[in-house]
């Protein structure tokens, strides 16, 4: 290679990285850099070369809807899925034991389930969707018990916004009526999330306290 | 190796626990970096949000042998600003609530900055440079501004503005690698 292809190829990375290079010619480059080693190479100085100019800018840190839409994208973490079926599986069946024992007359049909976890936890709440989404059953798990807060259920939709499901108890199991307003939200593969509150849930329609347990709602088999 | 290196290898095999980790320690100074760039803190975080779903499905195009993984998020978060910013500018003009998320209105936060050796010494190129190419490049890098919008913004011709950034850039990595 010729110094002037050289240069050409180093001057493209550095415009590349910069932003400047635009357009047609920005395509084309991204396109060479997966093929070609050496401009895979130039881009990489040139990343590192400006990255303490990334560093100098104040750190922000980001709403914890962030990252509850990322995972919703890429699937939440950890829980392989074998895992995450056998413990649905089984909650769903407790529960329709539990309810069935409790009320002989009518068994209610699971729609839904959700174990809701820290990043990296054992189940915190386990949310099972009964009887056309009508009713939302939720259990608490390994969950510290609160004084003067509550933990409140939000649905969060691909739109990101969350939608509240009401507030939940740190024991036992809280039953609740969905309204029927909220009923489509609960669609399989919905994000759920937990998040830290007041004392009787969020006042502002949204959450205002950090985010503690996620999940998402799969069909029970 | 870096955590946030190691963190990234991980996540080549599937590792989401280090996904999710990488995130902690990331997310921050990217974030900071997008509401810089993007001056909308909707925007910022759909970039932010972009940024991480393509470092999760790409990680597998991260050679930890061409360099550490926090500039090779940062191409990617930057990647995400300039696309919006080229999506929307020219429908929607900056606002006034984007001031107020704006961390750091002065033109060059890089002036303040001298956090570590590698932060002084391109500080120190920087400083080097003539002032034109010195302000074109950071005009882009910190606004995404195109060649066209440089010259703009700096009322020369659009051939004098590349050859600002081109030699910058050049003379950058020449002092750089003095």
């Amino acid at each position: 290679m010729s110094d002037s292809e050289h240069d050409d190829l180093d001057g493209l990375a550095g415009e590349y990285v910069l932003g400047t290079l635009a357009g047609d010619d920005r395509v084309q480059f991204e396109a060479r850099m997966n093929l070609d080693a050496a401009a895979a190479r130039a881009v990489a100085a040139w990343a590192s070369r400006l990255q303490p100019m990334a560093e100098a800018i104040p750190p922000a840190i980001p709403p914890a809807i962030v990252w509850q839409k990322i995972i919703s994208e890429v699937g939440p973490p950890q829980r392989p899925w074998r895992y995450t079926w056998i413990a649905a599986t089984a909650a769903a069946a407790a529960l329709v034991v539990a309810l069935f024992i409790g009320n002989l007359v009518r068994q209610p049909s699971v729609t839904g389930v959700a174990e809701l976890a820290a990043q990296s936890g054992d189940t915190a709440f386990t949310v099972s969707v009964l009887d056309d989404r009508e009713k939302l059953l939720v259990r608490a798990g390994t969950v510290d018990q609160l004084q003067n807060q509550s933990y409140e259920l939000w649905a969060v939709p691909p739109s990101g916004t969350p939608v509240s499901l009401g507030v939940i108890s740190a024991a036992g199991e809280t039953e609740s009526d969905v309204p029927a307003d909220k009923r489509a939200l609960l669609e399989t593969g919905v994000t759920l999330a937990v998040s830290l509150e007041p004392q009787g849930g969020s006042t502002t329609g949204a959450p205002t306290g950090p985010v503690l347990f996620v999940g998402a709602l799969s069909t029970p088999q | 190796m870096r955590d946030t290196d190691q963190m990234l290898i991980a996540c080549q095999g599937g590792d989401r626990e280090a996904f999710s980790g990488l995130y902690r320690i990331a997310s921050p100074q990217l974030f900071g970096l997008a509401l810089r760039i993007l001056r909308r803190r909707d925007w910022a975080e759909e970039a932010l949000q972009e940024c991480f779903v393509t470092v999760w499905r790409r990680a597998n195009d991260y050679k930890p042998d061409l360099g550490p993984a926090m500039p090779w998020i940062t191409v990617i978060l930057r990647n995400k600003c300039l696309d919006r910013l080229r999506r929307e500018k020219p429908l929607q003009p900056l606002d006034d609530s984007a001031a107020a998320e704006r961390p750091d209105e002065s033109p060059s936060p890089f002036e303040n900055a001298a956090a570590n050796a590698e932060a002084k010494r391109l500080k120190g190129c920087v400083d080097e440079l003539e002032g034109e190419q010195k302000k074109s490049i950071q005009l882009a890098y910190y606004e995404g501004l195109t060649h066209e919008e440089l010259a703009k913004r700096m009322a020369a011709p659009l051939g004098t503005v590349k050859s600002w950034v081109r030699r910058g850039l050049q003379r950058l990595k020449k002092c750089l690698e003095s």
